[in-house]
């Protein structure tokens, strides 16, 4: 190998290995006396997740910010340490035994998604790491960890719990004899999903005409022959477990094969995301899907107004998505809560912190609660609600911050408007 | 006037397999390069269509310096070589083959039609000029050969071994074709090693063995030089 | 019930010309030139988002925006055969050159991926457009513009390229230097010249399914490294270096897909299509239509 064809080839190595390689990336105060607290996670930033895991890192920033701004935790600046798991779980664990073998954090958060959280849940477990979720399904199902805390709504019926409000306002409709199509995405999250649907289905004695998955985006790329078939069953009811991609085509598909079931959605992900909110626009008018916050006058959660306010105004800057009403505010109580215990206890052991925070639950920007009484790590009472779109009429991002729009169906304790029956979908 | 001169060419590959060759060819020539089997004989020619560099010497082409020119600005000089085993494009009919060549001097498809008839006929392939190459014989596969290196209009084409495997009648066959191109005006080196070819073709012949040239001259004095009858003729 | 057969087909169509013209450009450069670019997924997502950008900055069409970045990535294409020629094809051993290739291509995905995920964020992002909700019905067929326009120039482009390639004369001389570029330098042929415009126009074809892409479905920057496999897959099925086998190869795996997806079940869609790729090439190992 010649001189300049081995320059050659090392400058691309060495580019190829600094793309590749997960840079980790420490931030918070520099220039300080004492050594900071670190904490540790990985995130989807790039790939298929990457809305999300940007968003949460916003919500993370904000966070230690406001606490260093305050004289940090137990008088020590708290730092960052963080890398990117290009949205691929099987990256997750290695990076979660780096961090904790390698960097040596302090304390660490999950990385996002049921699949990256439920694969770095063995590598906690096994250093008795406190392991705050953020966002998954249902993740400590099989593991049963003590000190699993998921910060996310949907409460100790995790895999019921969309399915549950969907059908519940189905139900509510008085109508008889209402048929089932189930379709979700082949992967962790939709299996989950339509486990939970065919239980709930069961417990509402309504009857399954279609139960399908599809292989996940970017493989599936057309979505009209498989709404076709599910038409095709004639089901009333169109519950879809879907991640960001799924959504959209699968709402577009609707519209144009012509399919108006009587109710359609559920567990679609991605529709709090700016982008695919101004993506669908009209197209949203009758469709419903869980969410966790929207600006409807029945949903007052702590100070989570005060939090999103100084999110949007980052976020614009940082071009993450700007309304942040998915994940953020649940990131930074996963974060706060944390701090909060670290704060507390006075320790840095992980056995003391996880105890306080299972015995004094959750506080933070989305209010307070307490821990599943039965150990899932879940909050102990559902807060996710099921929202149906009416009255879009442009693809404005402007449309989704006014109350009104997004109206919360179920369930009754925020109900903020009457279901509309049958869905009049995409309709503008 | 010598149409091709080559001066002092040297070429290693890690070992000398071309030392201070000269060589001189005058238009209207019917050269026969022998020599024993590695003696250097298409690396010499690889050097005069360019397709290798040589390390030192000089390829002179029409009283134009060529050492540094590209292959393919070469052949569009005029300098047309077929290759040992036939290499047709196989996803081009018979006729697209000879396309390539032509469109170097013709400009019009009819021409190029008209031209790439004339050359087929000459090889005797005109009733296939529409079918691949893949259904051709491998002696019509060397004929399409000749004609796509004709097709380059060339003033020195290099043939290598085109007539191994041919059977004695065929070999007039090809020869009596030849004979009609050097006419044509055509000047001919001619790698081959069935020497009643080469006595009967060629006006000159010139020898190399080991990398150097070891005779040149008319046949009948070739195959009375001792030194060519120990090196080659001898074995 | 044969409404529904109809439409599944229709679908499957209609999807596959999009695969083709996906696989078009991969099929030019490993098939034709032997370039292992393994960055062509990747191309074709940043001319997904350049579409995008023209779209939503000066509120061009997409179609006529793909055509826009064609030329940006014609010229690309060029230079960057130049450098490959240079620093990886002009060595003596073709496999060592290959293998760096690969690495290469690799860290040139990774680089787009970087560059796209930097510039535009990581949110999928689609263009809609006046057409993009129209659906059109045929008797009981249904046929959705969204799908039907990328379909068409799939269709326009493969033509296109078919007869670029069989027709004129640089198109000739790209298969004849393709096949043999020793042998098409003998009888005056440029290769570099024609391979740095057969790159040239594979990494065109890069940019419009691309173009075409962003019309159908949201894209984001990683797409392009997950869509690898079906991309190659699809140009080996269709007999390397093919642009008419590699339409049938599309439209194969659009039908196969979309005919699984409706009668054998959605989570069958990749097992299947993937297990006529194995059927088809054991078969015949060279792809469908390679002469
Ligand atoms: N590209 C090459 N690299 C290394 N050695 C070569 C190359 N081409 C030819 N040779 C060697 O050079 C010598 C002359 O070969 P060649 O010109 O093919 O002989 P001939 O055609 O007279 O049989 C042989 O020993 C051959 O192995
Ligand atoms: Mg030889």
């Amino acid at each position: 190998m010649s001189m300049k064809r081995f320059g050659l080839m090392l400058i691309i190595l060495v580019v190829v290995a600094s793309f590749s390689m997960a840079g980790g990336k420490a931030e918070g105060q520099e220039g300080s006396d004492t050594e900071p607290i670190r904490i540790g996670a990985s995130l989807a930033l790039t790939g298929n997740l990457g809305s999300a895991g940007k968003s949460i890192l916003l919500a993370w920033q904000i966070c230690l910010e406001d606490w260093n701004a305050k004289g940090g935790v137990l008088g020590r600046p708290v730092e960052l340490v963080y890398y990117d798991d290009h949205s691929n779980a099987s990256e997750v664990p290695g990076l979660y035994t780096k961090l904790i073998t390698v960097d040596k954090v302090d304390f660490i958060q999950s990385p996002y998604g049921t699949p990256a959280i439920t694969a770095a849940m063995p590598i906690a477990m096994e250093h008795g790491m406190v392991y705050p979720g953020n966002a998954a399904l249902a993740a400590n199902k099989e593991f049963n960890y003590k000190y699993y805390f998921s910060f996310w709504p949907l409460g100790p019926r995790q895999v019921e719990g969309i399915a549950d409000l969907f059908f519940e306002a189905a139900m509510s409709s008085g109508e008889k004899n209402l048929t089932v199509a189930i379709l979700s995405e082949d992967n962790e999250y939709g299996a989950r999903v339509s486990e939970g649907a065919l239980e709930s289905v069961k417990k509402y004695g309504l009857k399954v005409v279609y139960n399908d998955r599809y292989p996940p985006s970017p493989a599936t790329v057309d979505f009209t022959p498989v709404v076709r078939a599910v038409q095709n069953t004639g089901a009333d009811l169109f519950f879809v477990g879907s991640f960001p991609q799924g959504t959209i085509s699968i709402i577009k598909a609707c519209k144009e094969v012509g399919y108006k079931p009587k109710l359609f959605g559920g567990a679609m992900t991605g529709v709090a995301y700016a982008a695919n909110l101004t993506e669908l626009g009209p197209l949203l008018n009758g469709v419903c899907a869980c969410c966790y916050y929207v600006p409807e006058p029945t949903i007052q959660f702590g100070n989570v107004e005060d939090f999103l306010e100084t999110y949007q105004s980052r976020a614009a800057v940082e071009g993450v998505d700007p309304l942040g009403y998915y994940n953020p505010p649940w990131a930074y109580s996963s974060m706060d809560t944390l701090l909060k215990a670290i704060e507390a206890t006075g320790s840095l052991d992980q056995t003391v912190v996880g105890d306080y925070i299972l015995a004094n639950g959750w506080d933070s920007v989305v209010g307070k609660g307490a821990w599943d009484p039965a150990g899932s790590g879940e909050i102990a009472e559902s807060r996710g609600f099921l929202v149906q779109w009416r009255g879009i009429e442009s693809n404005d991002l402007s449309e989704f911050m006014v109350p009104g729009k997004q109206v919360i169906i179920a369930p009754e304790e925020y109900q903020s408007g009457p279901m509309l029956w049958p869905s009049p979908l995409f309709e503008d | 006037m010598a149409l091709l001169e080559m001066k002092k060419i040297s070429k290693s590959f890690g070992f000398p397999a071309l030392q201070n060759v000269d060589l001189s060819i005058d238009a209207g020539d019917r050269i026969g390069l022998i020599g024993p089997n590695g003696s250097g004989k298409t690396t010499l020619t690889n050097i005069i269509t360019g397709l290798i560099a040589c390390d030192d010497g000089q390829v002179i082409f029409e009283n134009r310096d060529i050492t540094k020119l590209s292959a393919h600005r070469r052949s569009r000089l005029g300098i047309a070589r077929t290759f040992q085993i036939p290499q047709p494009f196989y996803s081009l009919i018979v006729r697209q083959n000879l396309y390539i060549p032509l469109r170097c001097r013709l400009k019009s498809e009819e021409a190029m039609f008209t031209e790439a008839g004339r050359l087929l006929d000459l090889v005797g392939l005109s009733d296939k000029a529409d079918g691949l190459p893949s259904d051709l014989t491998q002696i019509e596969q060397r004929e399409l050969e000749l004609a796509r290196a004709l097709a380059l209009s060339p003033r020195l084409l290099i043939l290598d071994e085109v007539l191994a495997g041919l059977t004695s009648q065929e070999i007039d066959g090809a020869l009596e074709i030849l004979r009609v191109i050097c006419e044509s005006g055509v000047t001919v080196i001619m790698i081959e090693h069935i020497m009643k070819a080469v006595m009967g073709f060629c006006n000159k012949i010139v020898v190399l063995n080991s990398g150097m040239k070891i005779a040149e001259g008319m046949p009948e004095d070739i195959f009375r030089n001792p030194e060519v009858e120990r090196a080659y003729l001898g074995e | 019930m044969i409404d529904v057969i109809l439409n599944t087909i229709v679908s499957g169509i209609l999807i596959g010309g999009f695969y083709a013209a996906c696989a078009i450009g991969l099929s030019i450069s490993f098939g034709m030139l032997r370039i292992p670019n393994i960055a062509h997924p990747g191309f074709i997502i940043a001319g997904g988002f350049l579409t995008y950008y023209f779209n939503k900055t000066f509120g061009l069409d997409p179609l006529l925006a793909g055509l826009l970045i064609i030329p940006i990535f014609f010229a690309f294409g060029f230079l960057l055969y130049r450098g490959y020629n240079r620093f990886f094809e002009s060595k003596r051993d073709e496999r060592e050159g290959q293998m760096s290739a690969l690495v290469l291509f690799f860290g040139v995905l990774m680089i787009i991926e970087a560059l796209l995920s930097v510039t535009f964020g990581v949110d999928f992002r689609t263009v809609t457009t006046p057409w993009s909700s129209i659906v059109l019905h045929f008797g009981s067929v249904g046929i959705c513009l969204r799908m039907a326009v990328p379909f068409l120039c799939s269709v326009l482009m493969v033509c296109i390229l078919y007869l670029y390639f069989s027709k004129t004369y640089l198109g000739l001389v790209i298969q004849a230097v393709a096949q043999d570029s020793m042998a098409a330098t003998l009888i005056g042929s440029d290769p570099r010249f024609a391979k740095s415009i057969a790159f040239g126009i594979s990494f065109s074809t890069a940019a419009y399914a691309g173009t075409l892409f962003v019309c159908l479905v949201p894209v984001e920057p990683s797409l392009g490294m997950q869509f690898l496999g079906r991309v190659f897959s699809i140009a080996i099925l269709g007999g390397l270096g093919s642009p008419l086998g590699t339409a049938v190869a599309g439209l194969i795996v659009g039908i196969t897909e979309s005919l699984t997806t409706a009668y054998i079940g959605s989570s069958w869609t990749l097992a299947v299509s993937f297990i006529l790729l194995l059927i088809i090439i054991a078969v015949k190992p060279t792809g469908l239509f390679r002469r």
